[in-house]
């Protein structure tokens, strides 16, 4: 054995929910607990918010009264939906993927305490994985002091001291790709990619991926619509200080670029995308539908 | 009306509506979201943290860079392959 291949590994890869997963850690030995900390705390995780399990807590709260006190869990995690959802001017909405007329201004949570107007039914899979990350990552640098870089689905975030050379991220469209990808470094924060070049359905109950090229029905729902977007952008990847937040404004920015196709609008307002990153501070990387690249604010050209 | 009244207002709101509960609690939270938005104040849906605003959402700066310095070693490197030389991660649409 080659002192190479005996060194203690520091990253891992795992399947999870359809997708990629992985965990990165900068003290070696550490890798191990890390994984089942993540492990632990994503069970916990979907069986508050899983959409895709008939006995998760927030299955139980969409079939039963309007008014219902929701656990610790939950509370933060429908608290994050709504704030998100008010950050980004409703672009990002918990109760979109579901037909219906209500919006997240029907939904009213005061701590542990949960009333929903209209019939509204909340799906937290905009938020839930992004913040999952975050939750992940400053859980195991609590825990065990080590840096940490968590990724779920393509969503990523670091807590904790980074690599000396900062954390390597690929960047693809799809994040089961091995193609056409680009790397970039952080030392803190989040990184989150949200694209219409792949779809979520359910099948039977689980969730089935495919991926494939616009127009397809792809998972990112606008709102207003409440149809998949499509128009100016294919894909955007974001930076920011932690995932909930670059989750956020990656989805919001695919669907500004929906409503200026929508609306049929000038290329000056095809724009809004770039112009609602910059206004906040962030770094981005945006494809089009014909595959060209234009970058926001810090992100390397 | 300040952030502190209107988040006394809702919670007085909930406890009555968790006491009623049901459709009824429905119909009168629709008229209290009514009342909450009409002096224009934002709308603010929990309190779970009410010093937070929306923009502390994106407070932070965080600028990613790239490996054109040549850090990266990649495979064929002899170097162990630590967090900091390899792909420590892979972000692209789910």
């Amino acid at each position: 054995m080659s002192a190479l291949s005996a060194a203690p590994r520091t990253v891992a890869d795992f399947a999870l929910w359809g997708g990629r997963a992985s965990i990165a850690v900068t003290e070696p030995g550490q890798l191990q607990p890390a994984m089942r900390l993540v492990s632990e705390e994503l069970g916990r995780i979907e069986r508050a918010a899983s959409t895709y399990r008939a006995d998760s807590e927030l299955v139980r709260i969409n079939r039963g009264d309007s008014a219902a006190q929701l656990s610790p869990l939950l509370a933060e995690m429908v608290a994050v939906s709504l704030r998100v959802a008010r950050a980004t001017g409703g672009l990002v909405d918990p109760t979109v993927t579901h037909p219906g007329t209500g919006t997240w201004r029907d939904v009213f949570l005061d701590g542990p305490m949960l009333v929903r107007g209209g019939g509204v039914r909340l799906d937290l899979g905009a938020t839930a994985k992004a913040w999952a990350a975050d939750r992940c990552a400053t859980l195991v640098h609590q825990a065990l002091g080590t840096g940490v870089l968590v990724g779920l689905l393509g969503d990523l975030s670091a807590a904790g001291p980074a690599p000396e050379l900062g954390w390597r991220i690929d960047v693809a469209e799809d994040h089961r790709s091995q193609d056409d990808t680009v790397s970039i470094r952080i030392g803190s924060g989040g990184v989150a990619t949200s694209s219409t070049t792949t779809r979520r359905h359910r099948d039977a109950g689980r969730s089935v991926v495919v991926t494939g090229v616009p127009p397809c029905s792809n998972h990112i729902v606008d709102p207003l619509t409440r149809r998949s977007v499509t128009g100016r952008w294919r894909t955007v990847s974001v930076a920011a200080d932690s995932c909930v937040g670059a989750n956020a404004a990656s989805t919001a920015a695919l669907v500004l670029g929906n409503r200026a196709a929508l609306w049929g609008v000038s290329t000056l307002h095809t724009e809004e995308s770039v112009e609602w990153l910059l206004d906040r501070g962030l770094s981005a990387r945006l494809i089009d539908a014909e595959g060209q690249i234009t970058t926001v604010g810090g992100w390397p050209r | 009306m300040d952030r502190s009244e209107e988040a006394r207002r809702r919670a007085m709101t909930i406890a009555v509506l968790s006491a009623l509960g049901g459709a009824a609690a429905t119909g009168l939270l629709m008229g209290g979201l009514a009342l909450a938005d009409q002096d224009g104040a934002t709308t603010d849906q929990t309190t779970t943290d009410p010093t937070v605003t929306d923009d502390d959402l994106w407070s932070g700066q965080t600028s990613p860079w790239s490996d054109d310095d040549g850090a990266d070693s990649g495979s064929g490197s002899s170097v162990p392959q630590g967090p900091g030389s390899g792909s420590s991660g892979r972000t692209g649409g789910s």
